[in-house]
């Protein structure tokens, strides 16, 4: 559990941090977020347990116990393990695919000048264009983790083991003209 | 130009290679036009360009005068700059950098000038600025025209 970095009360034990923020965030930036979001579920690959790997190394990069300890049931029966796979996935027994599009995330979360040639070769080699704009529009949406992790509005859903979360959760981050909380 | 083998056509390289996913692309600029309008335009200009120095955002870079660049790129030594601004690119370095390091002493500077829920939004703002120039620095997007 996290203590806030800002003038909020802080997390209930077991308080989803996700949706306490988006409760305390202008409704217009969550709801146009939302459409995105769920516009972007859509997007080729149709590869959902890759998405999961992407989501996870976007977790990693931004130090989210929210994002770390949470499976969506789409994305397969990943384990704890899936955080140590996605930041070592050199050396693991991903499929090359898996490889190419973990190392456009790389790249996309730590410096993305410098995305190499061979790099943009090996995910040409393994998916068309549309879908290479496709996991770099999910990998966009996922960013929106960061203002948690920034604020300290952050902490495991379950801090002893992993929450599975599915698409039906979805509704519940919708703003539905609610009014923010002061 | 991007790597992209994508047809640019007579459009602009955003439109074309973004536009690939037509209704995605839609809802991405309505989101970050609700952004925009969210907070003040001079000082989302400010850090749209401080964060396009940080990632190499070239599409980004040519939105901005070169002497607000070259002022920017030693903006804590720079007169130019008001408190809040210095505040507020203090803050945006770091969140880019790693938001978990973000300190408290930053967000409270923030608080001072925003208010809680002005800190909140301008987070999320700037949250969602800096991944579209992610995007585009990874795709390697052409300046417009």
């Amino acid at each position: 559990m996290t203590l806030p970095k800002i003038n909020v009360v802080p997390l209930a034990p077991g308080q989803d941090a996700a949706l306490y923020l988006n409760s305390l965030t202008d409704q217009r930036l969550v709801g146009t977020y939302m459409e995105f979001y769920v516009a972007a579920l859509g997007l080729p690959p149709h590869d959902l347990e890759l998405v999961e790997l992407l989501r996870i190394r976007n977790g990693v990069a931004q130090s989210c116990q929210y994002c770390l300890s949470v499976r969506t049931e789409e994305g397969g029966n990943l384990a704890e393990e899936a955080t140590h796979c996605v930041m070592q996935f050199e050396s693991s027994d991903l499929s090359e695919p898996r490889k190419a599009a973990l190392r456009l995330a790389a790249a996309f979360l730590e410096l993305p000048s410098e995305l190499t040639q061979e790099a943009r070769d090996e995910a040409l080699k393994h998916f068309t264009p549309e879908e290479i704009v496709g996991l770099m529009f999910r990998l966009t949406s996922f960013l929106v983790n960061k203002p948690r992790a920034a604020l300290g509005i952050d902490g495991a859903l379950d801090p002893d083991r992993l929450t599975r979360i599915g698409s039906g959760d979805i509704d519940k981050f919708m703003p539905q003209n609610r009014p923010r909380l002061e | 130009m991007t790597w992209l083998p994508i047809s640019v056509g007579g459009q602009g390289e955003r439109d074309a290679v973004l536009g690939v996913h037509t209704e995605v692309y839609a809802r991405h600029r309505v989101f970050l036009e609700a952004c925009a309008a969210a907070i003040d335009p001079d000082l989302l200009a400010l850090c749209r360009a401080r964060i396009a120095q940080i990632l190499h955002c070239r599409e980004e870079l040519a939105l901005h005068s070169p002497d607000l660049l070259a002022e920017l790129k030693s903006w804590e030594r720079s007169p130019s700059f008001t408190a809040l601004q210095r505040n507020a690119l203090e803050f945006v370095e770091q969140f880019v950098l790693d938001p978990s390091l973000v300190s408290r002493e930053l967000v409270v500077d923030l608080e001072r000038e925003f208010g809680t829920s002005g800190t909140i939004d301008f987070t999320t703002v700037i949250a969602a600025f800096e991944a579209s120039l992610r995007l585009s620095t990874l795709l390697d997007l052409e300046p417009a025209t």
